[in-house]
């Protein structure tokens, strides 16, 4: 039994060890997408647009920023509403010229907000148009968008309620699993010998612990 | 199981952890954190190109910026460079890194050379700061294994690899607190005037690299006068020794600041003053903010700077999950303090009453405050147990000294815990005087705890993981998980977060 546990955490083994769990762990976490937070909304006085009745269409003027054109990318809209019951569907567009993406969110029940996102690719450094529809079924108690009165650019468009009102929207990248190495480092090797202490560390942990005087 | 490390492993490893630490951190600097993303790499980085240029030391409100190295770091802005608000802080770390500049200007371009390398050696000095906690924590008496275990610990949060890796004075502030408790804790166990000395200057050098680091100069000097007094040897001769020690370099710098100033130790206040001040009283600040958790989480990793190039703050907090691993390995380590603290007062009857009622009145104190109101979960649990397990030991240890029991651990971690309260004590009332000058909650870094790191560690664990009879395996295990954890938050978040505007 000494000899197996000798043997079990002896320097080699130990090594050989953690390079096999950095390895596995590195190889799990590149086919994992990141989504990292590009341009988020101002943090001003909050204000609920008039509910997404059925029919109700709102729409906006965005303009896809840069280092977003042509990359997979996330829209954060935020629902809202004041009624503890609210609950409806929505579906969100966005549109470039003749090039559109749609997705449905159903059964939105925001208390009292609740940030839903839309992932959008393809798209071009360019205007679009983001459209938000009340879907079939929605009534008063439908939730409504957040947004915000000093805003920039345009407005949204479609509201019954009076004054100026900005969408409140964040953008998102999503960083591809497998490109995240290669975005940082030159070459593969680098890579490697970043991941090198990593394996170093858990090595001497687990060679450490043979290092015991309980009997 | 009788199978011990040999002699040698137990030489090398420390150093192991060293290397692959610096590496580590030395492969991030360079490849995944940009430059101009570590807090204040601007100022720092230009307060060394002037006094390697030979333009002299910064003053504050008048140096401005390095005009080539704005260029570099706000490449899109061509107004005038600001003033160098770093011209505030004493001036050890960018003196040390004037050489370096020399060095690494004679390689690639003159920015990028001298940038890099200062920011290699960084990592170093944290990198030895990691090893002098190690050594420090064998004096208090725990095992090779478990001061290894520890090391790998300090060296596996994100914001100590993103740090070192830095032109920035926190790693070496850091080596200093270590350097300070390890010679701190020989001197007070072996009373040898070699010890003093060289804590005196690990005191005395530490005051000159950051102000922050002073705060520690009054509990270590009171805690030291208290040995040397009660060692009754030559007095009066080692207490002038440290005194003189531990504050002629930073007396030196005062005295420059009045020809310079008239003030002692001017600060920048310009982001700290607001036309709508707080009216709330230090109770109320408490439970208003909270400061403990954003203080943790900040230590875990709070990320980025202003690497974008737009002069604006981008900062990644690692997300709860990511904490909750750091975090509730510490509660266990807190638990098993509590665990042996209360196993000590089964002996008798009045020693484990002596624990439980003075644990009993700081609880009770503790939740009538409601200072814990806001606090996130996680961190309300540490406050909660670490604070049992502290006063449970506290009183177990001062139930010792009133019988006489010869305990010099016990001694070391009840000064350490000191240095440790007296240290959090300050810096709270700068964040509540801060952040009501200024409308806002300022200061709430868990770097500018870096001091004071191995105090906590050797106050608040270092008891429970001597009786542990598994300890080394235990923190070596979660020495494991927190290295696994790191790479996934190197990889999951923080590298797609740096490179998500490149």
């Amino acid at each position: 039994m000494d000899r197996v546990f000798k043997f079990l955490f002896s320097v080699p083994v130990a090594g050989f060890v953690s390079i096999a769990i950095v390895s596995v762990l590195t190889l799990l976490i590149l086919q994992e997408d990141s989504n990292q937070p590009f341009k988020q909304h101002l943090w001003a006085e909050d204000i609920i647009s008039s509910p997404l009745v059925e029919g109700s269409v709102f729409t906006q003027e965005l303009i896809i920023p840069t280092g977003l054109a042509d990359e997979r990318f996330q829209l954060a809209i935020f629902f809202g509403s004041e009624e503890e019951a609210s609950i409806g569907s929505a579906e969100v567009s966005l549109t470039q010229a003749s090039y559109s993406q749609t997705h449905v969110a159903s059964n939105v029940a925001p208390h009292p907000i609740l940030r839903k996102r839309f992932e959008f690719d393809g798209f071009s450094e360019a205007l679009a148009i983001l459209s938000i529809k009340g879907m079939a079924g929605n009534t008063q108690l439908a939730p409504g968008v957040l947004g915000i009165e000093n805003g920039k650019g345009a407005e949204l468009q479609g509201l019954s309620r009076e004054g100026p009102f900005y969408l409140s929207v964040d953008w998102i990248k999503i960083v591809d699993g497998g490109k995240k190495l290669s975005l940082s480092f030159p070459n593969q090797l680098v890579a490697v010998f970043w991941l090198l202490p990593f394996a170093g560390l858990i090595a001497l942990s687990l060679a450490g612990m043979r290092s015991t005087n309980v009997g | 199981m009788s199978s011990f490390r040999s002699f040698s492993f137990w030489q090398l490893a420390p150093w192991g952890v060293v290397v692959f630490f610096v590496l580590k951190a030395i492969v991030t600097s360079i490849w995944i954190v940009r430059p101009w993303d570590i807090p204040d790499e601007v100022g720092h980085y230009s307060y060394i190109k002037d006094l390697a240029t030979g333009k002299g030391l910064a003053v504050l409100h008048e140096t401005p910026l390095d005009k080539e190295t704005w260029k570099v770091f706000a490449p899109d802005n061509p107004p005038a460079p600001g003033t160098n608000w770093i011209a505030q802080h004493p001036p050890f770390y960018h003196i040390i890194m004037v050489p370096v500049y020399w060095l690494g200007a004679l390689f690639g371009s003159p920015i990028w050379g001298a940038f890099f390398l200062i920011r290699a050696v960084t990592s170093v000095f944290f990198g030895l700061g990691i090893f002098v906690l190690m050594k420090a924590l064998r004096e208090v008496g725990l095992n090779s294994g478990t001061a290894l275990g520890v090391g790998i610990m300090v060296g596996s949060i994100p914001n100590h690899t993103y740090l070192a890796g830095g032109v920035n004075h926190d790693a070496l502030v850091f080596l200093f607190g270590c350097l300070v408790l390890y010679f701190w804790i020989r001197f007070s166990l072996k009373g040898e005037l070699s010890d003093l000395t060289k804590l005196g200057i690990a005191l005395g050098l530490g005051g000159v690299v950051k102000y922050t680091f002073l705060v520690i100069l009054p509990p270590i000097l009171a805690l030291s006068l208290i040995t040397i007094w009660r060692n009754g040897s030559d007095v009066l001769k080692q207490s002038i020794r440290i005194l003189l020690l531990s504050t002629i370099p930073i007396g030196l710098w005062i005295i420059r600041n009045l020809f310079v100033y008239g003030e002692a130790m001017p600060i920048d206040m310009t982001s700290f003053v607001s036309e709508e001040p707080l009216n709330i009283s230090l109770l109320e600040f408490g439970r208003s903010f909270p400061v403990f958790s954003i203080l943790m989480q900040s230590f875990w990793g709070l990320l980025g700077w202003m690497g974008d190039g737009l002069i604006q703050i981008r900062w990644l907090q690692i997300y709860t999950i990511y904490q909750q691993a750091y975090t509730y390995p510490l509660i266990g380590l807190c638990l098993l303090t509590l665990f042996y603290s209360a196993k000590n007062g089964f002996s008798s009857g009045k020693r484990f009453l002596w624990g439980v009622d003075r644990t009993l009145i700081i609880v009770i104190v503790l939740f009538y405050s409601d200072w814990l109101e806001d606090e996130y979960t996680q961190y309300w649990i540490l406050i909660v147990i670490g604070t049992i397990a502290l006063s449970w030991r506290i009183s177990d240890c001062f139930f010792g000294f009133s019988i006489k029991a010869k305990d010099l651990e016990g001694r070391i971690e009840v000064g350490a815990i000191s240095v440790f309260f007296f240290f959090l004590c300050v810096h709270i009332l700068k964040i509540y005087s801060f952040t009501v000058s200024s409308g806002e909650l300022q200061g709430t870094f868990g770097r500018y705890y870096l001091p004071v790191v191995g105090f906590v560690i050797v106050g608040f664990f270092a008891f429970g993981l001597r009786k542990f009879p598994w300890a080394s395996q235990l923190v070596l295990g979660i020495g494991i998980l927190y290295s696994c954890v790191e790479l996934y938050i190197w990889l999951h978040e923080a590298i797609p977060f740096f490179t998500v505007y490149g």
